[in-house]
């Protein structure tokens, strides 16, 4: 009976102490939250950890808490704070640390890297919109084009050193902005 | 980042103190997409996670769920956690991780600069001690983070650095790039010169402009860079010459008596009672040490300019005919 109500309704028999329901809300759920839990953890073990302290936490809280608005989006909100504490005591535990530093620390860092290079490409972008005309062109087709200096001279119909002396007066233009290895990576060939 | 770092960052973000980019971070990394979110060797093994964590349930819901941890207990070792993290365990990622780190986390930057005159000495956190000319600044992280130690110059400046393997030195001025591991040298780079240059007392020394290499310098090399038209020149000197200034403390060089007191009360904050009129067309060079007293420096600057001076109190002093 109870695969029929909605996650709403099952939540309303769990406020009425009925395990059935609560476990029927489990079966329903528990599945997505885990995988959640074990993409991030990388642990199957911390995942089904994480899953019981969520479901732990409803039932515990079942007569206090309201939940408004989708129930699901609650479940996600729930689940992502137990990942975090979850992590924070992994952290704490001496033999999980080793874990944490070979499965979990490197997407922290690829998350990181992301966030900067998006970052960085938006200031550097508001800083090419500001540059003279001609050097405009030249970055862009150095940086977007990946064009050489030399195919870059060809296509405006300029000497290469002008391209050059361009270049390189728009990384020192740069420079300041980001972090000068960043910028060397952005334009390697320049 | 290293697991310290992310420890760092998770605690400040479960009480609510971190950066906004701490906290776009970790929030980033929790709505990242994982591509093993179905990920069941079988049917079975579902299953039976399934029935395992529904039977914790039913366990913890029977004995009232005790928390997995006291508070005051969590508490401590959080505490313990701070300071394993003040005593800043080294560790050695590459490079690229540094810079992403310094810029969650920036290591403050100190700058020191000399004026018309006066000639300064640093000491860095690794030992290297840098000699900055006049008119000069030198800027400089408080501590060292990662695999590189590197300074940026403004002028002119004498590097003894300290060698570390494995860790290079860099000096950034605004047309070269010097990087050596331990030598002494000097670096010349001013705003008003044409060219930029490196002079090598000891060791050895890479140069480049960008990413160009000018030349790898041993001792009594220099290299010479034209910042107008990017040409760059290796030539033999005397570096031991080169260095006179080094330990040096004041230089004039045909300066007016008025702009040489103005340095002096700077240096040792004193005031002169003197007048434009005992002052004017007066003019002084000479080289001063740091073993030089003041009374030394007056003496020899007031028989030079044919003037006489008296110390009225601690710090002043009056210049008389």
């Amino acid at each position: 009976m109870y695969t029929e109500l909605t996650d709403l309704e099952l939540l309303e028999c769990i406020k009425r102490d009925d395990v059935n329901a609560f476990e029927a809300l489990y079966r329903r759920m528990w599945e997505k939250l885990f995988l959640f839990a074990q993409g991030r953890l990388k642990s199957k073990a911390d995942a089904e950890d994480v899953v019981q302290q969520v479901f732990m936490n409803i039932w515990e809280q079942r007569a206090t808490k309201n939940i408004v608005g989708s129930f699901s989006n609650y479940l996600f909100t729930a689940v992502r704070y137990e990942v975090i504490d979850h992590l924070a005591v992994m952290l704490e535990d001496h033999q999980q640390r080793a874990h944490v530093e070979a499965h979990i620390l490197p997407g922290f860092n690829e998350t990181l890297e992301n966030l900067l290079a998006k970052e960085m490409d938006k200031e550097i972008s508001v800083h090419i919109q500001n540059m003279p005309e001609q050097m405009q062109r030249i970055f862009r087709l150095s940086r977007e084009e990946q064009l050489t200096p030399e195919e870059i001279a060809k296509t405006l119909a300029i000497t290469e050193k002008t391209v050059r002396n361009q270049l390189s007066i728009a990384v020192n233009n740069l420079r300041p902005l980001v972090k000068e290895s960043l910028v060397l990576l952005l334009i390697l060939h320049t | 980042m290293d697991l310290h770092e992310l420890q760092q960052i998770i605690h400040k973000y479960q009480q609510g103190t971190a950066t906004p980019t701490e906290t776009q971070l970790v929030e980033a990394w929790l709505l990242q997409t994982t591509n093993d979110e179905s990920a069941w060797s079988s049917p079975t093994e579902r299953a039976a996670t399934e029935d395992r964590i529904l039977t914790k349930l039913r366990a913890g819901i029977g004995i009232a769920a005790p928390r997995r941890r006291s508070i005051w207990q969590h508490r401590l070792l959080r505490i313990a956690a701070m300071f394993l993290l003040c005593a800043g365990a080294g560790y050695a990622g590459y490079q690229y991780r540094y810079h992403l780190l310094d810029y969650v986390d920036p290591i403050e930057r100190l700058t020191v600069s000399t004026g018309m005159y006066d000639i300064k000495q640093v000491i860095l956190a690794d030992s290297t001690v840098i000699t900055l000319a006049p008119q000069s600044s030198l800027t400089y992280p408080r501590k060292y983070r990662g695999q590189s130690r590197e300074v940026a110059l403004h002028g002119k400046g004498y590097f003894n650095v300290n060698r570390h393997p494995g860790q290079p030195f860099w000096v950034h001025t605004k047309s070269i790039d010097v990087q050596v591991l331990g030598t002494s040298f000097v670096v010349n780079d001013q705003p008003q010169d044409s060219t930029a240059g490196v002079s090598v007392l000891t060791g050895k020394v890479n140069v480049r402009h960008e990413q160009l290499l000018l030349g790898v310098l041993t001792a009594n090399k220099a290299v010479s860079f034209n910042k107008t038209n990017g040409t760059s020149r290796i030539t033999e000197i005397d570096a031991a010459g080169e260095m006179r200034w080094v330990d040096k403390h004041l230089v004039f060089e045909t300066t007016a008596l008025s702009e040489v007191l103005k340095a002096l009360a700077e240096q040792y904050n004193i005031v002169f009672q003197s007048s434009t009129n005992i002052e004017k067309g007066k003019v002084f060079t000479g080289e001063f040490t740091a073993k030089d007293s003041l009374t030394d420096i007056l003496d020899i600057i007031t028989i030079s300019t044919g003037l006489k001076y008296q110390l009225l109190n601690n710090h002043t002093i009056k210049i008389y005919r």
